[in-house]
């Protein structure tokens, strides 16, 4: 009897259904959208934050140099690490600074470095600063003193007036030593390499580590504040339209009142058919959800289009739809107390 | 005779109509409060990204060229120096009112140390006639302070928390920079250069190294907008059509090269880990943020359709009743759409309204600073609401008005 009388409403009120329906669909593909990215969107803020280089250097506390052995354990703390060497050459008769860099290290360290030229250079090649570059009259494929200009680098930064020469690890030790540690780890790896080599001044960088942290911290919020709105409207559109089924149906629900059935009991016929049509719904806004954020995902991140469900978000989407379905017709159902068989049913 | 009706209509049923009117009302607030906060997201976040520090730096020409760290640094001499008193014309560019913050500073060294004058709370005459003020703390919002800043025109310094541990002084402490005893009033601690300096009031350095009204280098802190293709194409190739299109947007590098042309015999440079990062961060978030608006437009527009196609659908009787008395197909159908659209007014203006407190609070609760709602989005969202409902009411209205009213009148109302 009672899925009788759930089925048959839905076969009866097909074009209201279809509405709620679509509400409860669009609703679910949203939030799988949001979900998903919800929980990759830290990720992947940090990794555009990687852009920005360094976010923990460490520079000698006296003296000239640290040991290289702080790259490996940077290494070792699931960081990456780029050593520098920065001594004084000469050039004709000019003092200049000279840098060593490790070419494969500090590739993604420096990313955001601008390069005429090859930045790939091998032992007797070098890069000439921009603003060194300039002065002395060097170009690429000209001569700097004892090496041969391969690239120019223009950063807007110290690299700009240094001539920049592949690293010699030799001697075991740099002048300082750039580290990108996961943006939620920096203190931790900061911390445990001031720990282990305490004859290194092992900094975080502010700038870059605070603004990584508090864009993160903005972004996940609004995302939340965004989402709970759009719950929000999608609760008030079911709920209106379970609402209206109410109203039109109330000569129904009076000749049952008459009969004496239970209010709670009729709510219960509302709310399942609710739920019913939520988890349908949850379902397909579920499969269309995956692809629109894999879609989403690929259009603002760039990288491969690769559908992923997960099971979390999956049961996430589906406890969300079914609250918003049982709040909604539990709005409207509370009219059914309100219903009085005797006047609905001589059709006032 | 046919706004009587609207208006009678609308008097007989005012709690029905009101249930509209909050409903319709709730999807304008939602619409208005989502693309109000998205269409300022970018501006936030750009402000946010300005903690990063200077991205634009303007040294003279022929200056001095120093690169390495810390203790390890080598110069190419050089003494060309900018004049202090023309700094603040670098505010007088199209795009002067971007520059969030700029300090000029002139380094030397005193013994083992190195010590920087800076503007930290200077004043400067702006371009309208206004005194403002401006400094290093302007250009490095994130940049901690144990202590506090020094004051301008007191004999006070503060000093980078690498030298103040090697020399191991407290704020308070009285020390002696460049022969002049001076009160430590903060420790600077930054992770950068600026752990290994001293800083101290750009005046009274110029007057212990005799460098009056000279500074050897500006730090400049700007929004900008990302770059795309365009805007890393060399100026000089340019027609002057696109000449003027680059030079009328805030890229990174047209406001350097605009600041290089307010200040004659300076180079203007982006500081490249700053500049093309923030533009790439700030592209990826502007994508996604649009992207979940227009997700979440979609949702409101269905609401607020669903909400008068079921009105529509109940009022079948009302329109069959109509037509049985005479009303043509036309007369009944504007009169219907008037009341929704009426209806649909009244929901967007004060959804609306509600959406942009809305937008406020959000921007308050998640970038402790107001939105600036357009006056335009109010507007827009109103006539979408007003389209979307009476178009919402248009399928169930035509149906109702091919049925025989017969048939509906039989099926009782």
């Amino acid at each position: 009897m009672f899925f009788r009388f759930i089925l048959g409403a839905l076969r009866y009120r097909k074009q209201r259904l279809t509405i709620a329906f679509a509400a409860l669909a669009v609703a679910a593909t949203l939030s799988t959208v949001l979900f998903g990215i919800y929980g990759t969107i830290e990720q992947r803020i940090r990794d555009e934050f990687s852009a920005y280089g360094a976010n923990i250097v460490a520079v000698p506390q006296t003296g000239r140099t640290i040991p290289l052995a702080i790259a490996a354990a940077a290494e070792r703390q699931g960081a990456e690490a780029a050593p520098f060497l920065i001594t004084t050459g000469r050039i004709g008769n000019e003092a200049i600074p000279v840098a060593g860099f490790d070419v494969v290290k500090s590739r993604a360290l420096t990313s955001f470095w601008h390069m005429q030229g090859s930045r790939d250079i091998a032992a007797g090649e070098c890069i000439a600063g921009e603003v060194l570059a300039a002065r002395l009259n060097l170009r690429v494929g000209s001569p700097a003193g004892s090496c041969m200009v391969r690239g120019i680098v223009s950063t807007g930064g110290a690299e700009d007036g240094e001539l920049l020469v592949p690293f010699d690890s030799s001697s075991g030790v740099a002048s300082l030593i750039e580290i990108r540690a996961p943006g939620d780890r920096v203190e931790a790896v900061r911390a445990a390499l001031a720990k282990e080599f305490p004859a290194a001044d092992v900094r975080t960088i502010v700038a870059v580590a605070s603004t990584e942290s508090n864009v993160v911290l903005k972004i996940r919020a609004s995302l939340f504040l965004l989402t709970l709105l759009i719950l929000g409207i999608t609760t008030l559109c079911v709920s209106s339209n379970f609402s209206e089924m109410v109203i039109e149906r109330s000569k129904e629900i009076g000749i049952l009142k008459a009969l004496g059935a239970a209010e709670r009991r009729i709510a219960a016929f509302f709310v399942s058919e609710a739920v019913a049509l939520a988890l349908l719904a949850a379902l397909a806004g579920y499969c269309v959800g995956v692809f629109a954020a894999a879609g989403i995902g690929r259009q603002v991140f760039g990288g491969a289009f690769h559908p992923e469900g997960s099971w979390l978000v999956f049961t996430g989407v589906m406890a969300v739809m079914l609250a918003v379905a049982a709040i909604a017709t539990g709005i409207a159902a509370s009219r059914i107390w309100g219903i009085q068989p005797a006047v609905v049913l001589r059709g006032e | 005779m046919i706004f009587r009706i609207v208006e009678e209509s609308i008097r007989r049923a005012p709690k029905r109509k009101a249930l509209a009117i909050a409903a319709i009302a709730m999807g304008a607030a939602v619409a208005t409060a989502m693309l109000g906060v998205m269409l300022d997201i970018g501006d936030k976040i750009n402000h946010e990204l300005r903690a990063e520090g200077a991205n634009i730096v303007v040294t003279p020409q022929g200056a001095s060229l120093t690169g390495g760290v810390g203790s390890v640094t080598a110069a190419v001499a050089g003494d060309n120096y900018i004049s202090e008193a023309q700094v603040p014309k670098l505010k007088t560019i199209f795009w002067g009112l971007n520059i969030t913050g700029f300090s000029p500073s002139l380094t030397t060294t005193d013994g083992a140390n190195t010590v920087q004058g800076v503007w930290f709370r200077h004043p400067y005459k702006a371009p309208n006639g206004d005194t403002q003020t401006t400094g290093i703390p302007d250009v490095n919002p994130a940049w901690q302070v144990q202590g506090e800043w020094p004051k301008e025109d007191a004999p006070d310094c503060i000093a980078g928390a690498a030298v103040a541990r090697r020399n191991g002084w407290q704020p308070g402490a009285e020390i002696k920079v460049l022969g002049a005893p001076c009160r430590v009033s903060g420790i600077l601690n930054t992770g950068d250069e600026a752990d290994d300096r001293i800083l101290m009031p750009l005046g009274r350095l110029q007057a212990l190294t005799r460098h009056t009204g000279q500074v050897d280098r500006i730090d400049v802190a700007a929004l900008t907008k990302p770059e795309d293709d365009f805007a890393r194409k060399d100026p000089r190739t340019m027609t002057n059509v696109e000449y003027e299109r680059w030079s009328c947007t805030n890229y990174v590098t047209s406001i350097a090269h605009e600041i290089a042309e307010a200040l004659p015999g300076t180079d203007a440079r982006p500081v490249r880990r700053v500049a093309d990062s923030e533009g790439k961060i700030l592209d990826r978030i502007g994508g996604l943020m649009c992207l979940i608006a227009l997700a979440a437009l979609l949702s409101a527009g269905l609401t607020v359709w669903s909400l008068t196609a079921t009105t529509m659908m109940e009022r079948r009787g009302e329109i069959a009743i109509m037509q049985a008395i005479g009303g043509g197909r036309w007369l009944v159908a504007s009169l219907f759409g008037l009341e929704i659209a009426v209806i649909g007014l009244a929901g967007g203006l004060i959804g609306s309204l509600a959406g942009v407190w809305l937008a406020r609070y959000v921007g308050q609760s998640v970038f402790h600073s107001a939105v600036e709602v357009s006056p335009v989005l109010p507007l827009v969202i109103i006539a979408a609401a007003v389209v979307i409902a009476v178009a919402g009411a248009a399928q169930p209205l035509r149906r109702a008005l091919q049925m025989e009213p017969a048939v509906i009148l039989r099926e009782g109302l």
